[in-house]
């Protein structure tokens, strides 16, 4: 049921087709099922709004080398959660698609996109969302005054 | 009950409780988030997983419920990199200035990050657009910037007031916590009862700067107008009385802390209304009015038809001992009559042909009907206190030798004068003198057609307003100018409307005339003045040329009181400028020179009001009963209450009108000169005002959040 709410906008994994950007889709899929989440659970609402923001520097040639460690990570903890099944779902499939395509995904942290769409319309990838607009995360940790 | 284990620990909890209560309960700490005591379980922060053996995965240590023989792990590598990941997400989007925030120090993310090791590091920061809508209201600071969405507040909204103001909105993906339409909280409804305040673990909401008194425990601070009453009364349970119609339940909750309730609702300086968070909301003024909480008083007392208070309270056994109070004033009837209710067999004693002091002595009828005032002191006389008038005491020695205590409650019954050049004519009054004598049937005749009053103060005012209704022309003269005059604004209002001429900002030079025949005031412009606490006096800066004559037949000063005390040749104690003091440290307190003799109300504090010198019978009475070999207790509760929690939706809520009492007009008031100037509410009136009460007192039973350092297992 959640997934026919997200996927009704985007292709689901079984329907995706040749040249679809896998790094794109996932961003897709993790809009998506931000916008499907009331709000009420972390992983739905902060755990879909940080995968898409890395997931939107990813394809906007923003990424650090981590990044893709950071998403399984993220995936991985979000999947097995009780309680968030939007997110669950959708982060089992950004994780399938980085199992499955894991040097496309590389290569975007080289600024490169096997299928063309990435670099082309950067302005795309990080629209919408409010994403994009300060990527860079902050780097050295402990310097946060908490 | 049932037992389970906790990390090998075994523990018993009770059937149906979470997990996470249970482990709480028994002092072993889980961390958790958006859980609270006194909320519904929503889950959302997922910081309370844990393992339970038997069961896949983790499980939210709020949703699983205890069973018996259950074992539950709740530290492991795996569950605080759940805890740690979910905290990383949920400070993505948090700002990073602790230490700029109003709650450092004191916030539970904060705690929480310390306890789980998590700073701003590892995760792309994210920009939250929809936080900062419509943030601005009265009282309720909003830097929803800091907001984590964990919906505590929205639970005490929506689940524990039932107010429904706060909700979860979306905009374009991004969830906030905002109110339907986006409204601002004064046109969306809110009861401004701060339990969204209460609840909240960061610093996104917090009381505004300067709504509460830090001088006090933070607890009562809570609860301003309550922590203003010098008697504590308990304000928000007796406006809530009168809002469901309980009327003796509302009367009975006053007569707890105090004994003139009536009198009270007549005139009482109302320092519960200068308190009150309702002046800090709505439109009418610029900070709103507070609560008529005076008048709500009133109207109850007059309600009142059951009296079921009048068979309650404390009542102990008669203990033989003796004590003596010497003055009938609100502070000597109070304390007489709690120390006839500890036991003691109490005699007042009353100079005046009457009970009452200055409540039946000083304060005119348009103010305080006396047959209102007679009725409560007949309540105290019936309970047993004994009394003897025209007993003026003059050595508290000889007193004390009859008895095993005395309390001097004398107030202060004498007028003082200032030292100017013809205070000393035969046409120079002072205004206590002058009211004992209009409320004793004299004629004010000596006083001729006009006269000028010195200062400006409540007495001031009385006498102003009570000689005016005797015909006589008042012109009232006084040093304070604006806000500074002592008088209530009401008094000022209505007596320039009925007639009286004010000047303010005078300095008064001499009385003009012969020692047989006043004929004027000489008085002089002050641009300012300063007063010096220390030695008494006032320097001032004169306005040049300014000087003038205000043409009068008489002179009353208005300009302080004292014991008098001083004034008999051996009153048997130690006195400092006429007041009883404490040989230790010099200074007028409760204790007094002479063992066994006890001083309290304005004959140590200096003139005060009813509700004060009440207060100050209930500090002393204690320290009388135990000197007597007594527990000292007082309190009693009259009236059992609830609170309910669940304060519903009340559309316009900070925009409802305050209603005030209906004021007779100028003309009406001098036509009939001794009838209470306003009309008590009706009971639709009534009800309206009371429902306008915020209703601070509830956020006193949200539960207090334990932080992780408060827990024995952690």
């Amino acid at each position: 049921m959640y997934r026919e709410e997200y996927y009704s906008e985007i292709p689901s994994r079984d329907t995706l087709v040749a040249g679809t950007c896998p790094v794109q889709w996932a961003l897709g899929v993790a809009r998506a099922a931000r916008e499907a989440s009331d709000g009420k659970n972390v992983m739905g609402r902060d755990g879909m709004t940080q995968l898409a923001q890395i997931l939107s520097d990813l394809t906007t040639g923003n990424a650090e080398d981590d990044d893709i460690e950071l998403v399984r990570e993220i995936c991985g903890v979000i999947t097995t959660t009780p309680g968030c099944e939007h997110s669950s779902a959708a982060a089992a499939d950004i994780l399938w698609s980085l199992e499955n395509n894991f040097m496309d995904w590389n290569n975007h942290r080289r600024k490169k996109c096997a299928c063309g769409v990435c670099w082309e319309n950067p302005a795309a990838s990080a629209a919408g969302t409010g994403e994009g607009r300060q990527r860079r995360r902050r780097r050295g940790g402990g310097s946060s005054e908490e | 009950m049932v037992k389970l284990y906790i990390d090998g620990r075994e523990i018993e909890a009770v059937e149906g409780q979470s997990v996470l209560d249970a482990a709480l309960a028994a002092d072993i700490y889980i961390p958790h988030l958006c859980s609270h005591p006194d909320l519904p379980v929503q889950s959302n922060c997922k910081l309370c997983v844990v393992n339970v053996e038997g069961e896949p995965g983790v499980q939210c240590s709020c949703e699983v419920k205890v069973r018996e023989g259950m074992r539950v792990t709740t530290r492991s590598e795996d569950l605080m990199h759940r805890r740690r990941l979910a905290m990383e997400l949920m400070l993505a989007g948090h700002p990073h200035d602790c230490t700029g925030c109003k709650r450092f120090g004191k916030c539970e993310l904060q705690t929480l990050m310390q306890y789980l090791s998590v700073v701003h590091a590892r995760m792309h920061h994210v920009i939250k657009n929809c936080n900062n809508i419509n943030t601005q209201n009265p009282i309720v600071n909003r830097e929803m910037e800091r907001c984590i969405q964990c919906g505590r507040c929205v639970r005490a909204c929506q689940d524990l007031r039932k107010a429904g103001v706060l909700q979860y909105n979306k905009k374009n993906g991004e969830t906030y916590v905002g109110t339907k339409n986006d409204l601002p909280l004064l046109d969306a409804g809110c009861r401004f009862c701060s339990a969204c305040v209460a609840v909240c673990p960061t610093g996104a909401l917090t009381d505004m700067v300067g709504m509460f008194r830090e001088d006090v425990p933070a607890d009562d601070a809570l609860v301003p107008c309550q922590v203003e009453c010098p008697a504590h009364i308990d304000i928000p349970a007796y406006i809530r009385a009168v809002k469901e119609g309980r009327y003796t339940d509302a009367v009975g909750i006053i007569r707890e802390k105090v004994t003139f309730p009536h009198t009270l609702g007549y005139i009482c300086n109302h320092l519960c209304q200068t308190g009150c968070k309702h002046k800090h909301v709505g439109p009418q003024s610029e900070e709103g009015p507070a609560l008529s909480i005076r008048d709500l008083k009133r109207f109850a007392v007059e309600n009142d038809k059951d009296q079921t208070w009048k068979t309650k309270g404390f009542r102990k056994p008669r203990t033989g001992k003796r004590v003596a109070v010497i003055g009938s004033g609100p502070c000597g009837m109070t304390t007489a009559y709690y120390l006839n209710k500890l036991g003691h067999d109490v005699t007042v004693y009353e100079k005046r042909p009457q009970l009452g002091g200055p409540m039946t002595s000083g304060m005119p009828a348009y103010r305080l009907p006396l047959e209102y005032v007679q009725e409560e002191l007949q309540y105290i006389v019936d309970s047993g206190v004994k009394y003897e008038l025209n007993r003026e005491i003059a050595d508290v020695a000889a007193l004390k030798a009859e008895n095993d205590a005395v309390v001097i409650c004398a107030g202060v019954s004498k007028g003082k004068k200032l030292p100017i050049p013809g205070s000393d004519f035969k046409q120079v009054y002072t205004a206590i003198d002058i009211l004992a004598e209009v409320h004793a049937g004299q004629s004010m005749e000596k006083l001729g057609k006009t006269v000028c009053i010195i200062g400006a103060g409540a007495v001031g005012y009385d006498c102003a307003r009570t000689l005016i209704r005797m015909g006589v022309n008042v012109n009232i003269a006084c040093l304070e100018k604006g806000d500074k005059i002592l008088a209530d604004k009401e008094d000022q209002d209505q007596g320039r409307e009925e007639g009286i001429v004010s000047y303010e900002g005078r300095s008064f030079e001499a009385i003009e005339g012969t020692p047989d025949q006043v004929t004027g005031l000489r008085v002089h412009t002050v641009i300012s003045s300063t007063y010096d606490k220390a030695t008494g006096r006032v320097t001032e800066v004169a306005e040049e040329g300014s000087q003038m004559v205000i043409p009068c037949d008489s002179v009353i000063f208005a300009t302080g009181q004292r014991p008098g005390l001083d004034d008999f040749e051996n009153f048997g104690i130690e006195l400092s400028r006429g007041f009883p003091i404490n040989p230790a440290n010099g200074k007028p307190e409760h204790v007094t020179s002479l063992n066994g003799v006890f001083a309290a109300g304005d004959v140590i504090t200096g003139i005060s009001f009813v509700i004060k010198a009440i207060a100050q019978a209930r500090e002393v009475v204690p320290i009388v009963d135990k000197y007597l070999g007594g527990d000292g207790v007082i309190d009693e509760t009259l009236v059992e209450r609830e609170r309910n929690p669940e304060i519903g939706e009340i559309q316009g809520f900070g925009m409802l009108p305050r209603v005030e009492m209906p004021l007779m007009s100028a003309a009406d008031r001098l036509a009939n000169p001794w009838k209470s100037v306003y009309t008590t509410y009706t009971c639709d009136e009534a009800k309206c005002e009371a429902t306008r009460c915020l209703q601070c007192d509830l956020r006193k039973d949200i539960a207090k959040t334990r932080l992780w350092t408060e827990y024995s297992i952690k």
